[in-house]
Parts: C-alpha cells; structure tokens; sequence
C-alpha cells in the first residue's frame, strides 16, 4: 500500500492510501487532526476488511469461500459462514425487488429468469443448496458496495468524520466533507454527504460485461447509470438493474427502488 | 506586460508561495519572491558582459522585467555587442568591463562570458561591490570556484549561478514529491545528454576559430562537463540532500575527430555515501535519447525533463492526487473520476503523469533570472542558491578531473562548505 500524508495549519491531516484489491484500484482519502502512523493504520485496516471480503465472496478466487459454495453445493448442502448467508439472503431479495433485474446466478450454465429460485438457504442451519447443477453465483455486482458498508462503521469506530473512499471509481463512499467545503464534489452536479455514488454501464461499445436476467443477452452501447444511495450495496442493485433493464421499466424501477439518480 | 505579470503571480500561487509556501523546505530558494508584491515600483540597473547567444538570451528575460534597466553591455566581439544593442537600445556599450564598474549606477552584473574568464570578472566585480549573475560553471578548475564563493561570502554580494532548474516548476514539485517519499527511497540517479553535431559556430574571417568556438578547446572550456553536466548533476544533490563522496568516468573523442580537444564522449559515476549511483553520459554523435534526468525510486521514477513521473505499481489516482497538491493552499475544488470500473488490463500502459499536470511550459530560466533581480532589490541572498550552484559547478569539475586523471577521486576536503553532508575545514578545525 502506497500512502501520502499532509499536514496543515488548522490542525487537520489528509491521508491519502492506494492499492490494488478486488480486481480493481482502492483510493482512500481521510481527514483528520491525526498523526500519520495513527491515520495509516487504519487505512491497513480497511485493506485488510477488503482483503477478508475478497476471500469470502471473490468467485474467482478457488479459496474462497464462494468458490467452495459454487463447487460443492449441488452435490452437498454447505454450511456457510453467517456472513456469506446474510448476503445470499439479500441477494435473493434483490432479485425480487428489482423485478428479475439484479441476479446473482447471472452466470449459471443455461441460465433463465427461474434459475435463482434453484438456490436454496436454510435460516436454521446456514446451509446453502444448489437445486440444479452448474449453478455458478457472482458477487460481482455487489461485493464492492458491501464492502463500503463494512467500512463505515470502521471510520466512525476511529472517529473519522471526513472520508473518501474509492472502489474502482465506480463504487464509491463520502463521508462528512471535503476540505474548506459542505459533501464532496465528485463532479458537476454530483455532491455526496455520507452518501454512496455506484456506476454501471459500459465504458466503451464493445464492453458488454452486464446481462439482463430476463432476456440473457448483454446490455449494448456505451452509456451509465449513476445511482445516489445511502448504503453501498444498495448503489450496487439499484445501478445493475437499472442498467440491465428496459428503458421503458426504468422509471418505475427507480422509485421502487428508492434511489437517486443525479 | 499584464501578461507577463499574470503568469508569475499564477507560478508563485501555484508553487504555493504567495499562501502558506510549503515547497520552501524543498526549495529554499524561492524565498527570492518573499516580497515580490513589494518591491512593484523598484528599478533594478543591470549591465550584461559578454551578450553572445547565451547572453541575449539572458538579456531577452531581463528587458521584459519591469523592474530591470540594462543600463549597460560589454564585450570584446563587436557583433554580439551590435546584437545586444538591439534588444537593450538604451544600454551604454563597453568593450572593457573595467571602465563600466567604474559607473556607479550599475547594481548588478550579469556575467556570461567564456568558462576561463568567468573568474577573473566575477573577482574584479564583486570587489567593486556589484551583485553577480555568473553563468554556469562557475570557475574554471575547483580552486576558483572556491575563492568565487568566498569572495560572495565576505564581500556579502548576492550571487546567482545559471542553474535554471532551481526555478523550473517540473523541477520544484517533482523534488516536493521525492522528498515527500512519493516515490519511495532513491537508489539510482541516471543523466544523460545526447546531441548529434559538432558544436561549432562559423568563425567570420576576422576572428579566430578558439574565440568563437572557445567550447571545444581546453585552455577555454571543458567541455561536456562544464557545459552540460553542470546542469543535471545539481539534480543528484537536490533529490538526495546530500553531496556524493566520489567520482568516476572515462571522456574520449570518439567521432568529432576535427582538432577539438575537449571529449565528445564522456560517461561518469558519482556514489553517493549510502552507494546510491548518479550517472552522467554524454555521446554528441548521437541525439535519439535526447535529454533527461531518471530519479528512480523503489516506488516510482520521475524524468523531471519531459515532466512526468511513473509508479513502479498502481498509480495513485490523478484526481486524489490534486487532492494531496491542493491541501495546503485548500484551493481543492472537485474529484472528477467517477465513473465505470477500473480494471488493472484497461489501465497496463503505464504513460506516467504529468508533474506539474500539464506539459512544460518553461525551463525556469526566467524565473531564475527574476529571482535574481529580487534578490538585490531586496539585498537578500536566498538561502542554499549559492550553495547549489558551487556544488554544481565542483561535481562537474571534480568529475572532468576524474575523467582527465582516469582514477577515482574523492571530494576533496579543502573545496568543502558547511552545506548538507559536507564540513568546512574550518568547521571541523574548530569541532577538533
């Protein structure tokens, strides 16, 4: 992890840190009238929260927990650290509440708008059941804004009121304010207080890395979707259904749904 | 002229010296323009000896000055006199230096004659009490250019060098960065200047080739080290703060083969006390790698030349960066840089950043030159540019000896000033 840190006259310090997790870029920003070993230890903090999310949810990752899920739990129930339970659970929610849009089995083999209803949690045991074979779940689309959320609470557990903290530039938390101003200014027309910034869409026309559950053909054209939202996960739905479906649904969806679209 | 004036105040700004100066500690020197708002309505009365290339050049930057009057030039070739002329048309012409210093409304001497006669002017005008520019080398062996920097001491002159990078925006923010630990710890410093031509000029009929091309020919000049070398090797000092101990090398004339005695190709090794490397190559037969000084860091590499730097790894984001720039002037504004995912195969070609987050622009000359003319405005003498400038011009010196003597060499302890690692003599005396 690479660090720059900068003292001012007022008192108060920014630290700024930056490393690579996730297969992406981490920037964070954090103000406060604190010594730099003090400010850098919990910038180590937060990689290491990330680096413990990446193991419990990278699919990518054979180790992780995730990938143990997707190999196994079709021939055996898997016992599931409550954690991955909660977040399965809510994604299965998601898939309700965004009408199909938001669908973690997106990359199952022969994939339909039915194939989410083939996972299976038991509350009682924390077990997970794949009731058809080569059901493969991805995270993907939700990890970095749950990563967010876990890292809140860490901020405030070290009294850190003004922070910035970037996944990959399409993820991103703002907590208090940016120096010498009120939220912080991300761009023309977008400030964020203790608010969330999630992106989806495709960077230029031939990426097509998003699919819409319901039709399973990829999302064309080079176009985003912004959501403003107080919970990071939540930014990761709202802005992934609301990419993958129909122009036409979008408007309802958005207020369904409950976000900011700036 | 508004322009003109707009631009310095958006430099001083930008380097944070008109609100808080936080690149002071890097670069003491800028202190130069400490009172830069003050001094508005003074005159400063500058005479230039020798305004050959390098000098008009010199005397372009002082007669867009407002505050500068060139109130005299002087030199023993007409031509480059007839030149000067025509920039400063108000300027008394002299063909004896002596008989200008002799005027008593001529503040400041802006020097930028041939190496060998560098010592002998800048002597006789500091005892007579005037401020002095001298362009780089300083003195033609290490021998003068001590007792140049003695004479500034006791006579108390201000006295500048030409090292322009000390005042090159690319320059100034790249060392606040390596100093900062942006790029980690310094282990190798790589320079190198490469020219493909002959450095002659057309000697006209009724001079001689050595007057003109003074460059090439021992008895005048060194060559590549005190021409060139100069320059980058102030550099190694800069980033490290600190004097390398030795040098080694080897010049040869391996293709200018035309009578010139000076090398046309030269390779040196300065180590550093820690065995951290400086280099300096020189080859003028070839121009393809131009310019540049490599700063390499166990976490970046800065070419403060094209004004970029590089990490070894992931970059740190531009817009977080001007975040980190802009804390202490608190003049940040917003982070444009959202958007869709970043991945690490989008972003593999590393082009660097830019320093100062834009192409060059200047080369500092101008600014140096400013800095001057505050300076005896002010009579103040910024602190460490002397010193910089002397350790310049004795790295170039001590490594052409090196080279001339094919041995290593060790700074020697008699040319040593009480300035970063090294200890005067006397200082040591005194400590024994």
């Amino acid at each position: 992890m690479q660090h720059l840190y900068r003292t001012s006259s007022d008192g108060e310090s920014l630290l700024y840190a930056w490393f690579s997790a996730m297969h992406t870029r981490v920037d964070i920003a954090l103000i406060a009238p604190s010594p730099e070993e003090q400010m850098l230890g919990i910038a180590r903090e937060i990689k290491q929260e990330i680096h413990r999310l990446e193991t419990l949810g990278n699919c990518f990752d054979p180790t992780s927990e995730l990938a143990r899920v997707n190999r196994l739990a079709y021939t055996q129930p898997q016992v599931v650290s409550p954690e991955l339970y909660h977040i399965l659970h809510l994604c299965k929610e998601a898939y309700t509440r965004t009408r199909g849009h938001f669908d973690i089995t997106i990359h199952s083999e022969a994939h339909t708008p039915d194939t989410i209803h083939a996972l299976c949690l038991q509350a009682e045991t924390h077990t997970v059941k794949f009731e058809k074979p080569g059901i493969r779940l991805n995270l993907s689309g939700f990890l970095k804004g749950y990563t967010l959320d876990c890292i809140r609470p860490m901020l405030q557990k070290h009294a850190i009121e003004n922070a910035l903290i970037n996944l990959g530039n399409s993820s991103i938390m703002a907590l208090g304010n940016q120096p010498s101003g009120i939220g912080w200014k991300l761009e023309a027309g977008i400030t964020l207080h203790d608010q969330c910034l999630t992106t989806s869409g495709n960077d230029t026309p031939e990426r097509r890395h998003i699919i819409n559950p319901q039709t399973g053909q990829p999302v064309w054209g080079k176009r985003q979707i912004k959501v403003i939202t107080s919970q990071g996960m939540w930014g990761e739905i709202c802005s992934t259904a609301l990419f993958a479906c129909p122009d036409e649904w979008r408007p309802a969806l958005t207020e369904t749904l409950h976000c900011i679209i700036p | 002229m508004k322009d003109h004036t707009l631009t310095r105040r958006d430099f001083l700004r930008d380097l944070g010296i008109l609100g808080g100066g936080a690149l002071m500690l890097t670069s003491p020197w800028l202190s130069a323009f400490a009172d830069v708002t003050h001094t508005s309505q003074e005159k400063c009365r500058v005479a230039v000896i020798g305004p050959g290339s390098r000098g008009r050049f010199l005397l372009n930057f002082l007669v867009q000055n407002p505050k500068v009057e060139v109130v005299g030039l002087c030199d023993i070739y007409q031509p480059s006199l007839d030149e000067a002329h025509k920039i400063a048309p108000h300027a008394i012409m002299y063909k004896d230096y002596r008989y200008m210093l002799e005027r008593s409304d001529v503040q400041a001497i802006v020097v930028a004659v041939p190496l060998h006669m560098h010592y002998r002017i800048v002597m006789d005008v500091l005892d007579a009490g005037r401020d002095v520019f001298c362009e780089k080398t300083i003195g033609y062996d290490m021998q003068q250019t001590y007792e140049m920097y003695q004479k500034h001491r006791s006579t108390g002159k201000i006295f500048f060098s030409g090292q322009q990078r000390l005042f090159d925006p690319r320059y100034i923010q790249a060392m606040k960065m390596i100093h900062d630990g942006t790029f980690g710890d310094i282990n190798a410093i790589r320079t190198f200047w490469y020219r493909n031509n002959d450095w002659r000029r057309p000697v006209p009929w009724h001079t001689t080739e050595p007057f003109i091309n003074w460059r090439l020919y021992s008895e005048y000049s060194k060559g590549l080290m005190t021409e060139l070398a100069c320059h980058q090797l102030q550099i190694g000092s800069w980033a490290m703060r600190e004097i390398p101990d030795k040098v080694n090398g080897h010049g040869a004339i391996t293709f200018w083969k035309d009578g010139r005695e000076v090398y046309d190709n030269v390779h040196c090794m300065y180590l550093f006390q820690n065995g951290v490397k400086m280099t300096f190559d020189s080859v003028i037969s070839n121009k393809f790698y131009g310019l540049e000084e490599q700063i390499m860091g166990h976490l970046g590499t800065v070419e403060p030349e094209k004004g970029k730097y590089y990490f070894e790894n992931i970059d740190p984001a531009p817009a977080f960066l001007q975040l980190v720039n802009e804390w202490e002037n608190k003049l940040f504004d917003t982070l444009p840089f959202a958007g869709t995912s970043w991945a690490p195969e989008t972003a593999n070609v590393n082009n660097g950043h830019y320093i100062t987050g834009e192409r060059p622009k200047t080369d500092g000359t101008s600014l140096l030159l400013e800095a001057f003319i505050e300076a005896v405005i002010t009579r103040k003498q910024p602190a460490n540019i002397a010193e910089e400038g002397y350790y310049a011009s004795q790295m170039a010196l001590l490594g052409h000896e090196a080279l001339v003597q094919e041995r290593t060499l060790t700074f020697p302890d008699e040319y040593k000033l009480d300035y970063l690692n090294h200890q005067s003599l006397k200082t040591k005396e005194e400590q024994a």
